[in-house]
């Protein structure tokens, strides 16, 4: 009889509020030094709030060793972006023939040219940034881990990019696929690989919103080809909101599709079934909220500043800026509080472990130093929410 | 003494192992006892820290080791506390569980780490960068770099055509214009020009000129009005020549546009970066193009004295910019990508009494043809 484990998430809105508000203020004070510590604390207190059969996940990341693998990123990449840049600059400069000022094309391409530069950087980030993440987190004392195989997920990265803009998107679940399962299969908890099974061709049914999305705008955009503007652009707009909800839709069930197809070693597996419904509701109504909220914050911050005119400039100057950075950190701290954190408190919810009776039989794994931690991550401005 | 029950993890397989937890007889360390357990384990209370940062009241994970949090990682072992009596009495008895120490091989590696990187972008930013651009610079073809002038003249005349409200956007009179040519014979002299020099007067009431890409040079007509003599206009024809004779703008936009990657990188995610890395930028390219102005300064002064034109007069020039900078912000801005006027007066002065021929570049009819150009 395999026994089934749920994990839960201790939703602490206050606790997550106070802590954000205060992490990004002492991040704007700092300039921005401060942030390492701050990402360190919010994970330290999200991976608390996670328990799996009672016992709390640990986040074992620091603060100091971020701000060092910043520094090293910047080190290497000030050369690289210095010079890609520098080359890029040039050969656009070359490549102006038309003295047409109309004629923005050569300095979109010279644009796109340095993000291509870039891009195999983003990847490489992505990559390392998780495995950053998985080697420092422990549960029951028992280590996380990934191999050190960056290099691999760049190039298929590439590979699966190419498939996906030559294909007009179509064969998006191609590339989700197998990334995900690239990283998937290189993951471990402590001794135990994880196997990513399934097949890339059972996502299409999750694209199923995406594709009528594109249809409808397809149709609206064929209307207004036609010259029926009105209903032409009726259609288009119901097109586009479709296609939109459709990729939240897509997120979540290939999410839950690749989640309930992985396996850990030794006779465990894993299940999700969250619901699209619950996450676009978070989004939409808790954002449309958010906003309501900051534009009175800020509409408070203007008038205010309206009736401080007639002081001394640098004084009201001083005033307005730290409002500023008040209402900021307020909304970083509500869009945590509101959207973020019961996000990922459903997803964790309502996931499953199975064979849990086995877990038992996972031994320990060498401890990964990881040279840059999420360096790259950082100075490529990827990090996201946490 | 028995404190209450917890689980163990041992650090080598995720085994639950249900113990005892009881204090040893001298009070001084933890004793855990188990079934499994040949006798109990026993840890120094005053080396036991809180895992986590997130001391709930269900829930409170301890390890045995040393303090700083990279040790964490390295001594394993864990003991997970659920009931709420004996997380109440280790907050109450230890209230230094969740204190860090930082290390001093970190404080090393920090600071290593900090001067190799601001050595990097200092090496990068202000060397290599800047001596990559003059030399990329003499490789760009000249009609690449005309053509490029010519894109920027034609974006100028389109938005400036929109919001002048003088009849033409440039002045032409045949005396004007000829008067214009002379000046530039002096000017260019016998200088090796790759060029087919290209000066224009604008119908604009600035005190101001510059320069684009291939040779362009673009007087305002409030220069001409509001200088005193015509050795003032020569003087800063000869300063924008310098900048084409220097392919300035070349090395400008190849300097700037890498520079502004590496900045935007640095501060890009910080909050409030972007104001930083903008200002960072105007700091850094303003003092780079205080250098360009004064290789352009410098041209200027040979170029006046082989042409033997008064370098009095373009020492003047410098005087009426200072006093017509109303504002201190247009001032500050001015003078934090220009060389502060004063001081290039000086050295405008310094270099006039070396010269020992001087003659009017332009007569009295000229002059007046030039400074009524857009009449």
């Amino acid at each position: 009889m395999s026994e089934r484990i749920t994990p839960a998430f201790e939703e602490d809105t206050n606790g997550i509020f106070k802590l954000v508000f205060k992490t990004s203020i002492l991040s704007f004070l700092t300039l921005g030094i401060y942030r390492f510590w701050a990402t360190t604390r919010i994970r330290q207190y999200l991976w608390g709030s996670v328990t799996i059969d009672d016992d709390p996940l640990e986040y074992t990341g620091t603060g100091m060793e971020k701000l060092l693998g910043f520094l090293m990123a910047i080190i290497i990449l000030t050369i690289y972006l210095g010079l890609v840049q520098f080359l890029l600059t040039f050969v656009g400069l070359n490549f102006t023939i038309s003295d047409d000022p109309e004629d923005a094309l050569n300095q979109v391409v010279s644009i796109y040219i340095s993000l291509f530069a870039v891009f195999p950087l983003l990847a490489f980030a992505t990559y390392r940034a998780r495995r950053y993440k998985m080697s420092r987190t422990l549960w029951r004392g028992i280590r996380f881990g990934m191999d050190r195989a960056a290099w691999g997920f760049v190039g298929r990265w590439i590979l699966c990019s190419i498939v996906q803009l030559i294909t007009l998107g179509i064969l998006t679940p191609y590339k989700t696929f197998t990334l995900e399962k690239y990283m998937a299969d290189r993951s471990y908890f402590g001794s135990a690989k994880l196997h990513q099974g399934g097949t890339w061709t059972a996502l299409f049914p999750a694209m199923k919103h995406v594709f009528i999305g594109m249809a409808i705008s397809l149709v609206g955009g064929l209307l207004i080809y036609m010259e029926v503007f009105v209903v032409g652009l009726i259609v288009t707009t119901v097109g586009y909101l479709w296609f939109t909800i459709g990729t939240v839709d897509y997120g979540v069930k290939s999410f839950a599709y690749l989640t309930s197809h992985k396996t850990i070693e030794g006779g465990l597996s894993l299940a999700s079934a969250p619901s699209t419904g619950f996450i676009i509701k978070k989004v939409v109504l808790m954002s449309l909220a958010l906003m309501l909220v900051t534009s009175v914050i800020f509409g408070l911050v203007a008038g205010v500043s309206y009736g401080l005119a007639n002081l001394s400039p640098i004084v009201s100057i001083v005033i307005v800026a730290l409002s500023y950075i008040i209402g900021i950190a307020f909304t970083e701290a509500l869009a945590m509080a509101w959207i973020t954190m019961p996000i990922l408190a459903h997803y964790i919810t309502t996931s499953q472990i199975a064979g849990f009776e086995n877990i038992g039989a996972i031994q320990q794994r060498e401890a990964d130093a990881g040279a840059d931690a999420e360096g790259f991550a950082d100075a490529l401005d990827i990090g996201g929410a946490f | 003494m028995e404190i209450g029950q917890a689980s163990y993890y041992d650090g080598k397989s995720a085994k639950r192992i249900s113990v005892t937890l009881g204090l040893s007889n001298d009070r001084l360390s933890l004793e855990i006892s188990a079934v499994e357990f040949d006798r109990p384990l026993s840890w120094r209370l005053s080396e036991i820290r809180g895992a986590g940062n997130r001391p709930t009241d269900t829930n409170l994970q301890l390890y045995f080791g040393q303090h700083d949090a990279r040790d964490r990682d390295k001594t394993p072992a864990r003991l997970v506390i659920k009931d709420p009596k004996v997380i109440a009495y280790f907050e109450r008895t230890r209230p230094s569980l969740f204190k860090r120490d930082i290390t001093s091989s970190d404080k090393r590696s920090f600071m290593k780490r900090t001067v190799i990187a601001v050595a990097a972008v200092a090496l990068m930013i202000l060397v290599i960068l800047p001596g990559l651009a003059g030399v990329f610079a003499q490789f760009l073809p000249v009609e690449k770099e005309t053509a490029l002038g010519r894109g920027a003249l034609k974006n100028l005349e389109r938005v400036y055509g929109k919001v002048t409200e003088k009849d033409a956007v440039y002045c032409s009179t045949p005396d004007g214009d000829a008067a214009l040519q002379k000046l530039t014979a002096h000017v260019v002299g016998n200088t090796k020009m790759d060029y087919d020099l290209d000066i224009r007067v604008l119908n604009d009431d600035m005190i101001n000129a510059f320069t684009l890409p291939g040779g362009i040079i673009i007087l305002m007509d409030g220069l001409l009005q509001s200088s005193a003599s015509p050795e003032g206009v020569t003087g800063v024809l000869a300063h924008e020549l310098g900048h084409v004779v220097e392919r300035h703008t070349v090395k400008n936009v190849l300097y700037t546009s890498s520079m502004a990657g590496i900045l935007s990188m640095i501060f890009g995610d910080m909050s409030g970066g972007a104001a930083l890395a903008i200002f960072g930028e105007q700091l850094i390219g303003s003092s780079y193009s205080r250098n360009a102005e004064n290789e352009a300064d410098s041209f200027a002064i040979a170029s006046l004295t082989n042409a033997e034109v008064d370098l009095n007069g373009f020492a003047e020039f410098f005087d009426l910019i200072s006093e017509n900078e109303p504002s201190v912000l247009d001032k500050l801005s001015y003078l934090s990508s220009h060389p502060i006027s004063a001081g290039r007066a000086t050295k405008v002065r310094d270099a006039a009494t070396f010269q020992k021929t001087i003659k009017a570049p332009l007569n009295q009819e000229e002059w007046y043809a030039l400074q009524h150009i857009c009449d």
